[in-house]
This record gives C-alpha cells, structure tokens and sequence, in this order.
C-alpha cells in the first residue's frame, strides 16, 4: 500500500493547468499544419482547412450534449429492475 | 501434428481434466492447451479434413482457410492470454469452461458444414453462461438466464435456417448464402444476434459485465467475432450489414458517455467497434474485408486489454463504478499504462493497431465512394476516443481521487495485459506482420503523412472538446443509474405481460377449479337424491317395474333401429 498523504505530480493544479496548454498548443500546431502539406483526400470537403479538426470537436461536443439530453429519457433509479 | 485432428477438440475436451491438477501444475496445463491446439492449427494444410458421414450427409467438421485460419490464430492468442490473466483464480471451473468456450468458438471458425457449425454454435452459448453465473450472485444468474434465453433462440433460428436451406436444395457445406431465400434471413438473423445487431444487441450490454472478472474478458474475445467471421463467410458484401453496421457504429457511443458502469461503458463500445467489421464486411470489396478481420483480430486484443485492466479494478477496489473510482494511478499505475495503451489502440492513434486496422475499412468506403457511411464512421472515430478512450481511463485511474489506496493487479493479471499491450503496439508499429494474416493481398500502406495528420487533428480535437466540457461543468457526471435500453421490451413490458398470461392461467386454473368442484358437487347432490337412502332409483323395486324398464329400453332400441 502506499502512503495516502503523499502528493503527486498531477496532484498540483498547477501541473494540469500546464497540461492544458500543451494540449491547447498541439492543437493549434497540428491546424497550422494544413497549410504545410498536400492533402491526398476522396472527398473534396476533407480539403476544407482543418476539416478533421473541427470535426472532431464538434462531433465529440454534439455527442455530449446530445447524450445529456438522452439521460432525461433514458436515465432510471439504480433499483429499477429490481435485481441489485 | 496429427492429420484430421481439429484443434477445437484439443481445447473442449482437454480442460476436462484440469481440476485433476493442483497448483503449478494446474497452470503448466491450462497454458499448455493452447499452445498444442495452436501447433495442431499450424500444421494442417490448407482445406477441408475430417469428413464425417452421419445420416447421409457429409460434414466437413475441418476447414482451413486463410479467413478462418487468420480467426483460429488470434482465437488461440486470445485463449492463452485469458488464461494467464486467470492464474491467481482458485476456481478451477472457471479456468475450464474458459477454455472450453474458447475451444467452441474454435470450433466455428473452423468449421466447413452448417451442421458442425450449429453444433459449436450452441456450444459455446451454453459454456459461456457459466462464466456469468460463476458470478455467484442473484444479479448475475438472472443476466445469465436473461443471456442464456436470446443465445439459444440464435442457435434455433441457426437450425431452422439450416433445414430450410437444405431442404430447399441448399448445399450443406458452409459457404455464401443467400440473403433472399428463408433460410439464409433466418441465418442471416442468427448471425447478428451474436453480432449484436441493433436492436438485437441487449444481450451483450446486460450480460457481460455482470459476469466474473476473468468471464467477461474471456466473453470479449469470442462470441461477437465467431459471428463476424461466420458473417463475413456467408454473407460477403450484403450492402443492408452496412447500414446496419452504420447504426451499430453511431448508437451505442451515446450510451457509453452516460453509463456509469466502466465495463459496460466497454461493451457499448464494443458495439460500436463490431459495427465497423459489419460495415467492412457490407461494403465486400478485398480491402474491406482485410479491413473486417484486421480489425477483429486487433479489437479482440485492445478489447480484452482494456476489459483486462478494468477487471483487475474490480478485483482490486471491489468497484466497478466511475463515480466510486478515480486516482487510481497511484495505487496501480502499471495497470493504469496498459488500460492507456489499450484506449490508444482502440482510438486508432498512429503506432497502436486500431490506425492500421479500422483505416483499412473508411479507406474502403472512401474508395467506394461512399460519403454518408465514411462521415458516420469518422464522427464513430472521434466517439469511441471519446468514451473509451478518454473516459475509461480518465475516471478510472485520473479524475477526481476517490481516497481508494489499493495493492497493484496481481503479477498474473500484468503480464496478460504486457502481452495484449504488446501484441497491440506491434501491430501499430509493424503492420506488415499482421498482413500476412489476412485473406488477400491489397498492399495497404496506413503510414502516409495525410492519415497520419488528419488522424491526429481528429483524435486531438476531440480531446480537446472532453477538457472544455469538463472544464466548463458541462460533462454529464457520473451518477448511480441504470440507462434504458432495448432490454427494457422484455425486462419490463415483456415481463409485465408474462406476469398477467401466468396470472390469467393461474386465476383460469382457480376458475376451473372451482367450477369443476360445484359441478361435482351438483352431480354428487344430484347422484344423492335419486341413489341416496331416500333416493328413487335406491328403492327395492318390485320385478315387474323391472320388466318395464326392459321393455321401454327395448322400445326405444327399436324406434332407432326403425328410424336409421
């Protein structure tokens, strides 16, 4: 067992803070990174600048919100079936 | 080896005789299983073996070809890694029937007629419930039953499918089918409900994760993807399974976000995951179907990984739950590396399998030229990092610190997850490895700058769409629930109306019952006045009267011989 009081890296705010940021900067590096290379694509709209990017960000925030909403149908009691 | 010998019996009947053995060498056995069915395999040669003439029908219980040679290698692989995974179990039952329902699913794949397919069809159903049951609780049972039912119903509808196939002058060699004709929907039908076809899919979320910490990895491993195999034999290029895969695709990543069960998180997305095989084997076309069976030879790998890591949680904090769990990392950070090379594998990162193997499939699609498909699967993409590979390892070992200090997994467990972990980065790393594997020879090259850029930007983004939403408060938590699904038809109404048909014939029996003893009663009240003491025909009558009675009898007799 280890000791419980001991702090760990990712136990400062700090250091999540700055792993943010680094996400924030890889991302923005891989969208400038469009400009740099030629796209071998099947559809024309994979041309569109950052189009993988943006997809993927609307995509996975569509599907949060989307699936949030699903909960107030969806969403029962722990005990519902009865077999807990 | 020996010629003829089908691998899948070394594997059904050799466990039989482990728990004869104690200890060590209980283990050396168990491992040793695999290994021999797998030199078995390595063996043969090349087509069919072990015909059998029953009933005037010619089985061909042994057919080897590259597809289902490609399935008997990752089917052993994934044999042997549960049982290491296994070692530290003092159930030596469990240890068995794992093998046995490895062995079975062996069977399948291996199998060159529909009867001998049937036969470990239904096999494996009924080995692989008793991984759930050895649960050992009353949950666990009445998902085991719940699970037994809908894969007996498969296997029937696989039988009757078989008759009217045959009977209408179908062949019995296991081959392509036709979609058309009776038999082959019925089989069609029987496929995906171990395919976990939308709708018909209830099954796998409701009952794996209620199985055993080593069951349900075993379970990961088989079932679906004997079907995917026996789909992609038969039914090649059937443009409805890409539809149909579409849907598994894009439907269950909504559950998965709101589940708060992590291994049924798992089995969402291995619906999802199943959907692009489906998909791959819809579109038909040589790269696609190297695209299906890379990505169930990768999946069965990433999948048992992660339901490995998850299962050595379970088994270490007797938790299960995302909104019980959380920092994990520092009591079991071994254990929180694999479940993170596993969640890169499944979210297709450059250098891990699923970049090299679920490409294959959206470059098939692209190259049909199918857009709608190909946008369903990449927004599929960016959802299943989402929730399998974010959430999973993000609530489990990161997020808030659930205070839980617990010991690592056992040495065991480790070194299951190092193999499938391994096996998942060299895939990733040197995909040509698995190339030989696969049934034709396409030359895919998945390391080109643009997919690995557009992978990146893809994975990244949505990345960065989790931390915003968590960020921001607007991430749904964790709660204590259970999400309706389509097991709600037969767990609620369906069990409300068998609950009413077995009061109806309850209270119908009562009825019966009653109305039966009031008309005995009646007759007995009826008997009692004219045969009582007092009643008329109990009288001593006098001889004449008797004659009488002749008489009339006789009249009547004659009246009815006159008439007819």
């Amino acid at each position: 067992m280890n000791n419980p009081k001991k702090r760990y890296w990712l136990d400062h705010r700090g250091n999540i803070d700055r792993l943010v940021y680094g996400l924030y900067a890889v991302c923005a590096a891989l969208m400038l990174f469009d400009f740099f290379y030629h796209k071998h694509t099947y559809f024309p709209f994979e041309n569109w600048f950052g189009f993988f990017g943006w997809f993927g960000f609307i995509a996975c925030v569509a599907l949060v919100l989307l699936a949030k909403q699903m909960r107030k149908i969806v969403k029962r009691d722990e005990e519902y079936y009865g077999d807990r | 080896m020996i010629a003829d010998l089908n691998p899948a019996l070394i594997m059904v009947m050799g466990p039989l005789l482990i728990p004869l053995f104690k200890g060590y060498w209980r283990a050396a056995y168990a491992l040793l299983l695999p290994v021999l069915s797998f030199l078995q395999l390595y063996s043969l040669p090349a087509g069919s073996h072990a015909e059998l003439e029953v009933l005037g029908m010619t089985l061909t219980t042994l057919h080897v070809d590259r597809l289902s040679f490609m399935f008997a290698v990752i089917f052993h692989i994934a044999a042997f890694i549960t049982v290491v995974y296994s070692l530290h179990l003092r159930d030596p039952m469990q240890q068995a029937i794992s093998l046995i329902y490895a062995g079975c699913a062996l069977g399948v794949v291996l199998a060159g007629d529909l009867v001998t397919l049937f036969i470990y069809w239904e096999a494996a159903a009924i080995s692989s419930v008793f991984l759930i049951w050895a649960r050992r609780t009353p949950a666990s049972y009445r998902a085991g039953m719940r699970y037994l039912i809908i894969q007996v119903i498969s296997g029937l509808m696989l039988l009757g499918g078989i008759i009217l196939h045959t009977g209408s002058g179908g062949s019995i060699e296991f081959t392509q089918l036709d979609l058309d004709t009776a038999g082959g929907l019925l089989i069609f039908i029987a496929f995906g409900i171990k395919c976990a076809f939308p709708l018909l899919h209830n099954w796998l979320v409701d009952a794996y994760p209620e199985a055993t910490v080593t069951g349900t990895v075993v379970l990961s491993a088989f079932t679906t993807k004997m079907a995917v195999y026996a789909l992609a034999t038969a039914f090649p290029g059937t443009e409805i399974l890409i539809w149909i895969g579409l849907v598994m695709t894009a439907f269950p990543i909504f559950y998965a976000v709101i589940e708060n069960d992590l291994r049924r998180v798992l089995t969402y997305s291995m619906i999802n995951q199943l959907g692009f095989m489906v998909v791959g084997v819809g579109i038909g076309t040589e790269l696609a179907l190297n695209g299906a069976a890379a990505h169930a030879f990768a999946d069965i790998l990433f999948k048992a990984l992660l339901f490995m890591s998850m299962g050595a949680v379970l088994l270490r904090t007797g938790k299960i739950n995302g909104s019980d769990l959380g920092g994990l990392y520092k009591s079991m950070p071994y254990t929180t590396g694999f479940c993170i090379i596993g969640a890169a594998s499944i979210s297709a990162f450059p250098l891990f399998s699923a970049f090299v193997t679920k490409s294959m499939i959206m470059e098939a699609a692209a190259q049909e030229g199918l857009t709608v498909a190909w946008l369903i699967l990449l927004f599929a993409s960016a959802g299943v990092f989402h929730h399998a590979g974010i959430k999973i390892p993000f609530f489990a070992f990161f997020a808030h610190d659930s205070g839980i200090r617990c010991k690592e997994a056992p040495a065991s467990m480790l070194i299951a997850m190092a193999l499938a972990a391994s096996l998942s980065m060299c895939i990733g790393i040197f995909p040509q490895t698995l190339y030989t594997l696969l049934p034709y020879q396409t030359g895919y090259e998945p390391f080109t700058l643009t997919h690995v850029v557009t992978q990146l930007q893809l994975l990244f983004f949505s990345a960065l769409a989790f931390t915003w939403l968590i960020r921001r408060g607007i991430y749904p938590p964790e709660l204590h629930s259970v999400n309706l699904d389509s097991d709600w038809l037969y767990r609620k109404p369906g069990a409300w109306l068998a609950h009413q048909a077995l009061h109806s014939v309850e209270s119908g029996e009562k009825g019966l019952f009653i109305t039966i003893r009031k008309l005995s009663f009646m007759a007995g009240a009826r008997l009692h006045r004219h045969h009582g003491p007092k009643g008329l025909l109990a009288r001593t009558w006098p001889t004449g009267s008797m004659v009488l009675w002749v008489a009339f009898l006789l009249g009547v007799y004659l009246i009815f011989y006159y008439l007819f």
